[in-house]
């Protein structure tokens, strides 16, 4: 049930849409007047507060808050009421308008809300109201304010160009609008994929080997290491991701996608942004934090180019042709929003705080297990929720599994970042809230897995027919040992023997390779014949990659696993020296490099391949749309052509 | 589920929650870095933990640089969670206190090498340490640490000044190394990683 509801008068095709029904303006309305509201409440309260109990006058603490309530608080939000009421008067809103209206209240109440708090706790003896994070704020708004003035005028127009098109078509317009946008970010993202297998080649070599380069110091194993994961996380994992996520909304919602040229030059950024990063690590200047090794100035030009692609995405949720938001469409609006909150929040508290210590720690961590839980998991999950059901031609078993699934994802994951702490010195509490919410997380990973598998039932045949559902279905049930095994890691019980063990290790690339990375070659297998009017062009270097890729993984993971578990065991009896252990993790050691060589094999040929087919001949538009026809017409949803 | 606004709502909840009850109350609990201060039994006041200084603090960029933490942890485990108080990484537990002045906390994920954070009381001696990150398979045979060889200068006649001896076999004839600045650093570094006092006073 929506509340806005469609017009009953039928409307000619083309025609603008009609001023929104009173009712829509004044809930947008109502939220910006209450969340204004709700600012003076507690800037007052804070001033009742500190006049009245002793222990809190002159507080700088709450006489911030109530200045920070007041400037970014109550007055914005007051002025875009008054500004609402009187586009609501002129009759110049939509249903746009309203939507951004109270997205905007709301968000921005909950963002002075945080600041203020962070600023009150984190700058206890301040002596400023404007700190670095409030300036921060300003002017990211400020950056996004012209994005959205456009999304309130040009929201509306994208609409009006639907006519009575039909599915395939449609498909093949939404598809043909993400081209140049989904080539150049993925392009880029191969492109990481090789220079990142080559840095892990090189950092897994280094391990069990570690005369081999080893005067070269930007290669040392500690700067290539670090190299490697940051190029895999943010160059080939969030560029694939990301790419992906431009053409499932495209799907979703139905219309063309829009600022193309920006989110070209976005990606263009962004490879800029990851080699520079990248450079700074192998040169020495990584602020040897994990994860987050990049430092902040190339860092927080990332969290910029991300609240473009929040806008984007905002306008194609709230912009959608289809009236019912599909499951994977919330993984992907909670996956674009979530990452950049992350981020600007571990860029606040590890660069801009002044407090070091183990709390700092704990940041690290929430942010790290969230980069995993909150961007890669959901638009892994958003892949295959879209291409299972796509590829099958069957709709997905359960849509009340799907909401429980994503709903207790969203609660449960952002609190598993404290397990990678657990024994560590911080308060103990914050690790069994750790722990407790990696256990709740077989909850939505049992009813994911419930849902995929009832969904496929009756259809493996097709793997032997589709390399794409051979990558998502080998990326999702990898989502779900990994899963597993993840939870039970969280038990102190094993953890104790496995923490500092290559046994992390096997347990992070089955997460970010076997269910991450195999899901996306997956999707790009299907995606780019479609945004691009060209077939593979050898379907035996896709079956090599596959191959290639799907054993070395398991090569990887059985050998670290086994040699990470008895590593732990050696360890935990204190007569085994350190060296002795070292000696037993050799071999396995070396496995992993052999694993790795197969898969950087694989990757290479995907590369090669990409290129081969984006520079081979093109498809005729028309052919497309009529063996879209032809393939539609095996599936449910489309009516007979 | 149609609304954008109720996803977003729940989207936006659902992590602020999680970065209030990790991040923000645990800074809350633990406070800023305040030391803490007492008298031993001689009348003397005792501040722990210390900042580090000079030499120290340039090594630890040095140590951040050179990516240690990818291999060597620093924070000792509780008693009976794990040996780590037994294979000697420290008397106690690791404690909040021993790291409010490190910004980063250097805590480590991995023991690929032994934890780090009492090395200063476990193996005090500077010959030992510079011939260990030169190439550390001189002291420890079978490391698989990488060498450190370009923070040395290597001379075939005793210099004057600080230089350690390298064996005999290991260029096949006699050599010393003459350690740059940032190899005295580190060094200055390791010496100040002990976490010092009993778990009473520390807690």
């Amino acid at each position: 049930m929506t509340t806005h509801s469609a017009n009953p008068k039928p409307q000619p095709a083309g025609a603008p849409a009609p001023p929104a029904a009173p009712r829509n303006g004044r809930f947008s309305l109502g939220v910006l007047t209450g969340t204004s509201v709700a600012s003076l409440v507690v800037a007052g309260l804070a001033a009742v507060l500190e006049r009245a109990v002793p222990q809190f006058q002159d507080s700088t603490g709450l006489a911030l808050l109530q200045d920070d309530q007041l400037i970014f608080g109550a007055v914005p939000l007051a002025a875009a009421a008054a500004a609402l009421t009187w586009m609501l008067r002129a009759g110049r809103s939509g249903r746009l308008v309203e939507e951004a209206a109270s997205l905007l209240g709301l968000t921005w109440f909950c963002l002075s809300l945080l600041l203020t708090l962070a600023h009150t706790l984190l700058f206890p003896r301040a002596s400023m109201a404007l700190g670095p994070a409030e300036a921060w704020v300003a002017a990211s708004a400020g950056l996004l304010l012209p994005g959205l003035v456009r999304l309130i005028r040009g929201g509306t127009a994208v609409r009006a160009q639907a006519t009575e098109e039909d599915s395939v078509t449609t498909r093949a317009v939404t598809d043909a609008s993400c081209r140049e946008v989904v080539l150049t970010w993925y392009v880029s993202a191969v492109f990481w994929l090789v220079a990142g297998s080559l840095l892990a080649l090189l950092a897994s070599y280094k391990m069990h080997s570690p005369y081999f380069l080893g005067d070269a110091r930007w290669l040392t194993f500690g700067r290539v290491r670090p190299a490697h994961l940051n190029t895999m996380i943010y160059g080939w994992g969030s560029m694939a991701a990301i790419g992906t996520t431009f053409w499932l909304q495209g799907r979703l919602s139905r219309i063309r996608l829009p600022y193309r040229p920006l989110l070209v030059v976005a990606a263009i950024y962004w490879n800029i942004v990851v080699a520079v990063g990248t450079y700074q690590v192998l040169a020495g200047e990584s602020t040897g934090i994990e994860w987050l090794e990049f430092p902040p100035l190339p860092a927080t030009a990332l969290t910029l180019v991300f609240a473009l692609l929040f806008l984007t995405s905002l306008r194609m949720l709230v912009g959608r042709r289809s009236g019912h938001i599909y499951v994977s469409h919330w993984y992907l609006f909670g996956s674009v929003f979530w990452f950049p909150f992350l981020y600007l929040a571990a860029m606040v508290a590890m660069h801009v705080a002044p407090v070091g210590g183990t709390v700092k720690g704990v940041a690290n961590w929430w942010f790290a297990h969230n980069v995993l839980g909150l961007w890669l998991t959901p638009t892994g999950l958003a892949s295959a929720y879209y291409l299972i059901p796509k590829i099958i031609g069957r709709p997905i078993h359960s849509y009340y599994l799907s909401l429980v699934g994503f709903w207790s994802l969203a609660l449960f994951y952002n609190w598993a970042g404290s397990h990678h702490l657990i024994g560590g010195p911080v308060p103990g509490w914050v690790v069994t809230l750790g722990i407790v919410g990696s256990i709740m997380m077989f909850i939505p990973v049992i009813t994911v897995a419930i849902n995929h598998h009832l969904t496929m039932v009756g259809h493996f045949s097709v793997l032997r027919t589709s390399p794409s559902l051979r990558f998502v279905v080998f990326g999702a049930m990898s989502y779900t040992v990994v899963s597993v095994q993840g939870s039970l890691l969280a038990l102190r019980s094993l953890n104790q023997t496995t923490h500092f063990t290559h046994y992390t290790i096997a347990h992070a690339h089955l997460g970010v390779y076997a269910f991450f990375t195999m899901i996306m070659f997956g999707s790009v297998y299907y995606i780019l014949p479609r945004v691009s009017g060209r077939e593979w062009w050898s379907a035996r270097l896709i079956r090599v990659h596959f191959w290639t890729c799907a054993v070395g993984i398991t090569i990887y993971f059985v050998s670290l696993t086994w040699g990470g578990y008895f590593q732990g065991r050696m360890m935990a009896v204190p007569e085994n020296s350190h060296l002795a252990v070292v000696r037993y993790t050799l071999p396995y050691l070396r496995a992993r490099s052999w694993a790795g060589s197969l898969m950087t094999i694989g990757h290479v040929s995907f590369a090669y391949l990409l290129a081969r087919t984006l520079l081979g001949p093109r498809v005729r538009p028309e052919a497309k749309v009529a063996a879209g026809r032809r393939v539609a017409g095996a599936g449910k949803e489309v009516a007979a052509p | 589920m149609n609304r954008p606004f109720s996803l977003f709502f729940g989207i936006l909840a659902t992590v602020m929650l999680s970065l209030m009850g990790l991040v923000v109350l645990p800074s809350w609990q633990l406070g800023g870095p305040v030391a803490k201060t007492w008298d031993d039994e001689t009348g003397l006041a005792v501040s722990y933990p210390q900042r580090l200084e000079n030499e120290a603090l340039a090594g630890r960029a040095v140590y951040r640089a050179e990516g240690c933490i990818y291999c060597h942890s620093q924070q000792v485990r509780p008693e009976g969670f794990g040996v780590d108080i037994e294979r000697g990484y420290g008397e106690r537990r690791s404690v909040p206190l021993d790291y409010i002045y490190q910004d980063p906390p250097l805590l480590g994920t991995m023991r690929t090498g032994p934890d780090l954070s009492n090395i200063a009381t476990r193996q005090p001696s500077a010959s030992w340490h510079h011939l260990h990150f030169f190439d550390s398979r001189i002291v420890s045979p079978g490391s698989i640490m990488p060498p450190f060889r370009y923070l040395y200068d290597v001379v075939n006649e005793e210099p004057k000044g600080e230089s350690y001896a390298l064996p005999a076999d290991y260029y096949g004839h006699k050599a010393w190394i003459v350690p740059h600045q940032e190899a005295r650093d580190l060094f200055a570094y390791v010496e100040a990683l002990h976490q010092d006092h009993s778990l009473e006073r520390v807690q």
